[in-house]
């Protein structure tokens, strides 16, 4: 809902291009600390120790991680988190 | 540098308190102004919005950029207070995650712009002979290596990593 001064734009994508399983993805990046990016982990997407320092670790021996797996809307929120946080992130569809 | 954590019961805020070398933050502060003057238009990376819509990567730059205004912002006003309190750098515990954030967009800029003539694995490693580095690159690793331990201090009296 809006006033007379807001315009909103309506979101015009197709349904049947944002619905489906999206992948949120971390990529390795030379600069960024190990501590720092189980950190983010841990704010942005709510892991604990365990599962911030598992993923961490897949980013940084295998080069990236799946960190977070769901519906596009919420997928789109944390990977501009993410990226916020200056961590390499990015939105994949799921393969079915 | 000598690191302290303090609570303040008057204010209920707790701060982070760091004892650095004021000449070495008076020399650091040029540099770190040029490269967040350069973050206030474009981001550290290169980010791609998740679709190619134009209207969606507007909005998605704009929502990075105004998040990397505010860090960098931060991390500056932070480094102009400690100059004038002789290397006193205190940081609230809710402003650190600003920190954070801007000193690893800062390193980001710096590897990719000045930093670029030295291998991944000697950054990682800390295997670079300084006194070898000419002075452009030797002030810019220097600069590099201390965001690098204010991270890991900030992550470590956070309680976050």
């Amino acid at each position: 809902m809006g006033n007379a001064d807001t315009v909103v734009y309506p979101d015009v994508r197709t349904a049947a291009a944002l619905s489906g399983q999206w992948h949120v993805v971390v990529f390795n990046d030379p600069v960024n600390l190990m501590s720092y990016v189980a950190m983010v982990f841990r704010r942005v997407l709510g892991f604990d120790r365990a599962t911030a320092a598992k993923h961490m670790l897949e980013v940084h021996q295998n080069g990236k991680s799946v960190v977070w797996t769901g519906g596009r809307e919420q997928a789109e929120n944390y990977t501009h988190q993410l990226q916020q946080w200056q961590l390499n992130a990015r939105l994949i569809r799921a393969r079915t | 540098m000598a690191i302290e954590r303090t609570f303040d019961p008057g204010t209920h805020m707790s701060f982070i308190t760091l004892q650095l070398s004021p000449r070495f933050l008076a020399h650091l502060q040029p540099l770190l102004e040029t490269v967040s003057a350069g973050l206030r238009i474009q981001t550290a990376r290169e980010f791609d919005a998740p679709e190619n819509d134009p209207l969606l990567a507007e909005t998605w730059l704009d929502g990075l950029l105004d998040t990397l205004r505010e860090d960098c912002g931060e991390l500056l006003e932070l480094i102009r207070r400690g100059i004038a309190r002789q290397g006193c750098i205190k940081i609230e515990s809710g402003h650190a995650e600003r920190v954070l954030r801007a000193a690893s967009a800062v390193r980001l800029r710096l590897r990719v712009t000045r930093l670029k003539s030295l291998a991944d694995e000697s950054l990682e490693t800390g295997d670079v002979d300084f006194n070898s580095l000419a002075p452009g690159v030797r002030e810019a690793y220097a600069c590099y290596v201390f965001l690098a331990g204010l991270q890991e201090t900030l992550i470590d009296k956070l309680g976050a990593g």
